[in-house]
């Protein structure tokens, strides 16, 4: 009896050596779900000229007549949730990359590698994490050290992505672009290897998350009190505090203050406490979902105070509460009024995609990225991580949102604006120059 | 030991060794979770599975081992710069406090056994998080934005030495899991196990047991926690005070065996490795896959799959 | 620019003090929570003390009902009416379902001696657990849904409930009563309550063990569904991955009442959802996920077990 025990242990353990074994074979000889571009004949140029204070990029075309993608293609690395905490608010980007990955594949007829004297096709390799940070750190290292990818896109998280910094972007060497979430203990560490667009919107100054709107209010002056509700995680805690100054320097008291934890989905108490102080606008500082959750639970109380802003409204914001929407605030790096560059562009892939703009409020950062991503290679002039690297952190382009101009921290310029929904649409109000409506208010 | 098998374990040990030193970095990360994550299982099932007692809290130890191991660190890197006598300052802190924090919470533990020590075990997560994410702790523990070790230390840092710490530490564990198992005191586990009102006629101090078994498992979640740390540099409450994350040992174990050391590794195995392979190719429906396999394990063989092996093996034997 | 000092919230208790109904809709809130604590715990219950099993699906079938009442609530047009047709849809399917998962996977294992039993039960009930999240995921997306109905709140002597709230109220009762008359005046609820007294008399008396502990599989299963319905009429959100948390808090109910009696559960609800919402206002939001576990350690101690005993 011991010694079958003890040879079915011994088949247990070959069993499981064959089991790794099987395990690295089969992850040797699988592929990602990737896209790669199909070639067609027909040339075409693209030139675009800008003027103004800054110094602006322009795309170059190939000086040689070669009319299709050829050469080793330029792969970009990231992991999307369908799985987890996240999955609502990273879905979309899988058919909006196709999207993209089929215009600068077919259309523009890839990215231009001076070193190569060809353009080369793009290829984007996307894992799912399943909101697990174990997993995404192994998948960016298979990104990173297997498929050997040319650049990194950081996940929807601020949590995962501050972990990747460490453990793969700078230990492998990859250039990183931080997509939605950005947070001071990123840029204070002397990381070499990442960059974002967006301003440091942490502080309490023109760069904060909600300063537009802020800005706004200091302009109408309508609203004296204002309730912050919010939860206490990574980058909502950032525009909360940069919030709370902001509204004090706009003039207005703060009546109401309250840091929830993640994941609190039951907001009776709260509101049972606003609905007694009554304060002119709500601030809710959560993800998105939740803050529509928060609104419809109100109302079910009975409760509505003369203003509501979100940090983010998100997928469906506006289909699902419906009437309740109607002149919450929030604010956005780019709208369809901006007319910087490939604004029209953005707007067709997204249909194209089948998203629409104002349910997948964060699809314009992603296309910054990509501008960038084309832009910092073409600067580069080669393949190769430092070049492309360095190229990043000197990138001064034109993107959907603005000029963008990365500053000797790694993260950039990009700002949000002030918008307000009206009659179910997203309307920019706030700064003048930019907005498409009047801010209504009581 | 049967001197066969013996010499088989330590091919498997060679083999490893032979893999840290020629495996590409991906599969390497790879194996250090592998080894990682069978530490956990095996802490759980010194209690699961050879005392009988489900501490379905056992992360917690892991998450206690990581914070203590990053703390200490920062704190003395200052003060010393010799990188192996920080490491070792730092996971001895590491040990100490998972000890000391097991030896206490053993006292009004134990007054409950089965379903009990289970539900209680599994509520104290949820608290440890609350705890350590809380405003009033943040200035120690980083609150919820998490802890990361001082990147004056994780620059000398290198997957290879991870991986062989990793692989130190599971050893570690294989060795106190057998030597438990096939002591007096393995015996005393498995008596509680049995019929726990009757071992108390045998005379043995029931509370004394169970309260060693707590120690040792929480030492060795604890050892894992620091390897994690060590590799990772950075985490924060919810990745290691998490509900979901509290069932992953206990699967582990029951899937490859619970009471069983190769059970723990099978069952590690696949949570890592074969995890990864369904991740990278079928996204949607790795849970399902996973969860059909946990029905077909619990339906056909409640011993994991060592216990389904050894039915077939013998089911082949009484063929032949 | 310095904080200025007139900011009007005030820290608790304080705040109480100048708002008793602020105290009692606070005090209400808690007995509704409490209650759809206690009908989800008192499936989980049921199912433990008749059936032997340790369900950890039973959170993620609450999850399931409530998912396909929003799809019924959406596609029938959103209307109240619709939310309240779907119970008549979603109750009798998951009381059928649960006898055949009862039937299909713990009937199987159900002869095996205890302690490969609760392995075989914990791996069974784990595996269907991670497939219903997975289904969910799958076939409803992973956006949180939740259901809004529009419906007034009631108002009387200056306090306002949600109108969803007070129907609360109604449905747990209901939902209690029926299990409670069920239990004492049918064959198989008396079939039951003799089973969770001792199996191996009640076998030996002639009671079918696997027919009874089959019904109440569905019937535990139904209660989930019920809890899920309820959750969802409240205006919480579900997502594929709440089952888990909502096992959790279902645990902590069936240790604090006591497993195995019907008021047991009642109660150990009733003080959870107090205890919380109370705690949330006394102490602070931030905490009172606590509470819970203060509570399982306290009723550990002093009664083990449960505060309703024999």
């Amino acid at each position: 009896m011991v010694r079958q025990a003890a040879v079915s242990n011994t088949v247990a353990a070959v069993l499981m050596v064959v089991l790794l074994a099987a395990g690295f074979a089969g992850g040797y000889f699988t592929a990602a779900f990737t896209g790669t571009g199909q070639t067609e004949i027909a040339t075409k140029t693209e030139y675009v000229t800008v003027g103004g204070t800054v110094t602006q990029r322009i795309t170059i075309t190939a000086t040689t007549t070669v009319g299709q993608t050829s050469g080793p293609p330029l792969k970009i690395g990231m992991t999307i949730s369908k799985d987890g905490l996240f999955a609502p608010l990273t879905s979309g980007y899988e058919s909006f990359n196709r999207e993209w990955l089929n215009w600068v594949n077919n259309v523009r007829k890839g990215v231009y590698v001076r070193d190569l004297g060809v353009r080369v096709p793009v290829e984007i390799i996307i894992y799912d994490d399943r909101s697990q940070p174990d997993l995404a750190i192994q998948l960016y290292t298979k990104l990173a050290t297997e498929d050997n990818v040319h650049i990194l896109v950081s996940p929807y998280s601020a949590d995962i992505g501050i972990q990747l910094i460490p453990t793969v972007a700078e230990k492998y060497r990859v250039p990183m672009i931080m997509a939605e979430a950005s947070t001071k203990d990123m840029w204070n560490k002397g990381y070499k290897y990442v960059v974002t667009s967006m301003v440091p919107y942490w502080e309490d100054n023109q760069n904060g998350w909600s300063a537009s709107y802020f800005d706004l209010q200091a302009n109408t002056k309508w609203a004296k009190t204002i309730a912050f509700v919010g939860w206490d995680i990574t980058w909502a805690i950032d525009t909360y505090n940069s919030g709370k100054s902001l509204a004090r320097k706009a003039g207005l008291e703060i009546v109401y203050d309250q840091l929830l934890t993640p994941g609190t989905t039951d907001f009776s108490g709260v509101i049972r406490e606003l609905r007694r102080i009554n304060p002119d606008i709500v601030y809710l500082a959560m993800f998105g979902p939740v803050n529509a959750l928060f609104i419809r639970q109100a109302a079910e109380a009975g409760y509505s105070p003369k203003e509501y802003h979100v940090i983010e409204y998100g997928a469906g914001f506006v289909k699902s509460l419906g009437q309740l929407s109607e002149r919450v605030t929030s604010e956005i790096f780019w709208t369809p009024s901006f007319k910087y560059y490939q604004s029209d562009l953005l707007v067709d892939l997204m249909n194209k995609a089948g998203l629409s703009w104002v349910d997948w409020q964060w699809t314009e950062l992603r296309m910054i990225i990509f501008q960038m991503i084309i832009s910092a290679v073409e600067e580069a002039g080669k393949l190769d991580r430092e070049a492309i690297n360095t190229a990043l952190h000197n990138l001064q382009i034109m993107t959907v949102s603005g000029p963008l101009i990365i500053g000797p921290q790694g993260y950039g310029n990009i700002g949000l604006v002030a918008i307000q929904i009206q009659n179910g649409r997203i309307q920019t109000v706030w700064p003048r120059n930019l907005a498409n409506a009047t801010y209504l208010h009581p | 030991m049967d001197k066969r098998l013996a010499f088989l374990w330590g091919i498997v040990l060679w083999s490893a060794v032979l893999l840290g030193f020629f495996s590409p970095p991906y599969y390497q990360s790879l194996l250090i979770f592998l080894f990682i994550y069978g530490t956990l299982a095996l802490s759980y099932d010194i209690m699961g599975g050879l005392l009988g007692y489900m501490n379905l809290g056992i992360i917690i130890f892991y998450g206690v081992g990581a914070y203590v191991f990053a703390l200490t660190i920062n704190y003395l890197h200052s003060f010393l710069s010799e990188l192996a006598v920080l490491f070792i300052a730092a996971a001895s802190s590491s040990v100490a406090v998972c000890a000391l924090v097991s030896l206490t919470l053993s006292y009004p533990l134990f007054r409950v056994k089965g379903f009990y020590f289970a539900v209680i075990t599994l509520g104290l997560i949820g608290f440890v998080n609350l705890l350590v994410s809380s405003p009033e702790l943040s200035p120690l523990t980083g609150g919820f934005s998490g802890i990361s070790i001082k990147s004056q230390v994780t620059q000398y840092g290198s997957q290879l030495v991870s991986y062989f710490l990793a692989l130190a530490v599971i050893t570690i564990g294989a060795v106190v899991y057998v030597l438990v198992k096939n002591s007096s005191l393995g015996l005393f586990f498995s008596c509680i196990k049995e019929d726990e009102e009757a071992s108390e006629c045998t005379g043995i101090n029931l509370f004394r047991v169970k309260q060693t078994a707590f120690i040792i498992s929480s030492v060795l979640a604890g050892l894992a926690g620091v390897v994690y740390m060590w590799s990772q540099t950075y985490t924060n409450p919810r990745f290691v005070f998490s509900i979901d994350f509290a069932f992953l040992p206990i699967t582990m174990a029951l899937l490859g065996g619970s009471g069983t050391l190769v059970g723990s590794f099978i069952g590690a195995a696949i949570f890592t490795v074969v995890y990864q392979l369904l991740i990278i190719n079928m996204p949607s429906l790795t849970k399902s896959v996973i969860g059909l396999v946990l029905i077909g394990v619990g339906l056909g063989a409640s011993h994991g799959l060592i216990g389904l092996s050894r039915k077939v093996f013998s089911r082949l034997q009484n063929i032949s | 620019m310095a904080e200025k000092p007139s900011e009007r919230h005030l820290p608790p208790p304080l705040n109480l003090m100048f708002s008793p109904l602020l105290f009692v809709e606070s005090l209400i809130d808690g007995l509704v929570l409490g209650g759809i604590y206690a009908v989800i715990a008192l499936g989980l219950s049921l199912i433990y003390s008749v059936a032997g099993v340790l369900n950890i699906s039973h959170g993620d079938w609450v999850m399931l009902s409530g998912m396909t009442a929003f799809v019924l609530f959406s596609s029938l047009g959103s209307q109240p009416l619709g939310y309240l047709q779907s119970y008549l849809v979603v109750a009798p399917l998951f009381f059928a379902t649960g006898l055949l998962f009862y039937l299909g996977l713990i009937k199987p294992v159900s002869k095996r001696p205890k302690q490969e039993l609760l392995i075989s039960c914990i791996l069974i009930t784990l595996g269907v657990s991670f497939v219903l999240q997975d289904i969910a995921a799958t076939s409803f997306g992973t956006l949180p849904k939740s259901i809004y109905l529009g419906l007034n709140p009631i108002t009387f002597v200056g306090i306002s409930i949600p109108f969803f709230r007070f129907a609360t109220f109604i449905l747990v009762v209901a939902a209690t009563l029926s299990i409670w008359l069920f239990l004492k005046r049918t064959m198989t609820g008396r079939a039951m309550r003799a089973i969770t007294y001792n199996v191996e008399v009640a076998s030996f008396l002639g009671i079918p063990i696997t027919r009874v502990a089959a019904i109440t599989f569905g019937l535990g299963t139904m209660l989930a569904a019920v809890g899920g319905l309820i959750y969802l009429g409240n205006g919480f959100p579900i997502t594929p991955f709440i089952g888990i948390s909502i096992t959790v808090k279902a645990l902590t109910v069936l240790v604090v009442g006591g497993a195995g009696k019907l008021i047991g559960s009642l109660v150990g609800g009733l003080v959870l959802g107090l205890s919380e919402t109370l705690t949330g206002v006394f102490i602070s939001y931030y905490w009172s996920p606590a509470i819970a576990i203060v509570l399982l350690l306290v009723v550990l101690m002093v009664r083990p077990t449960g505060l309703v005993s024999e």
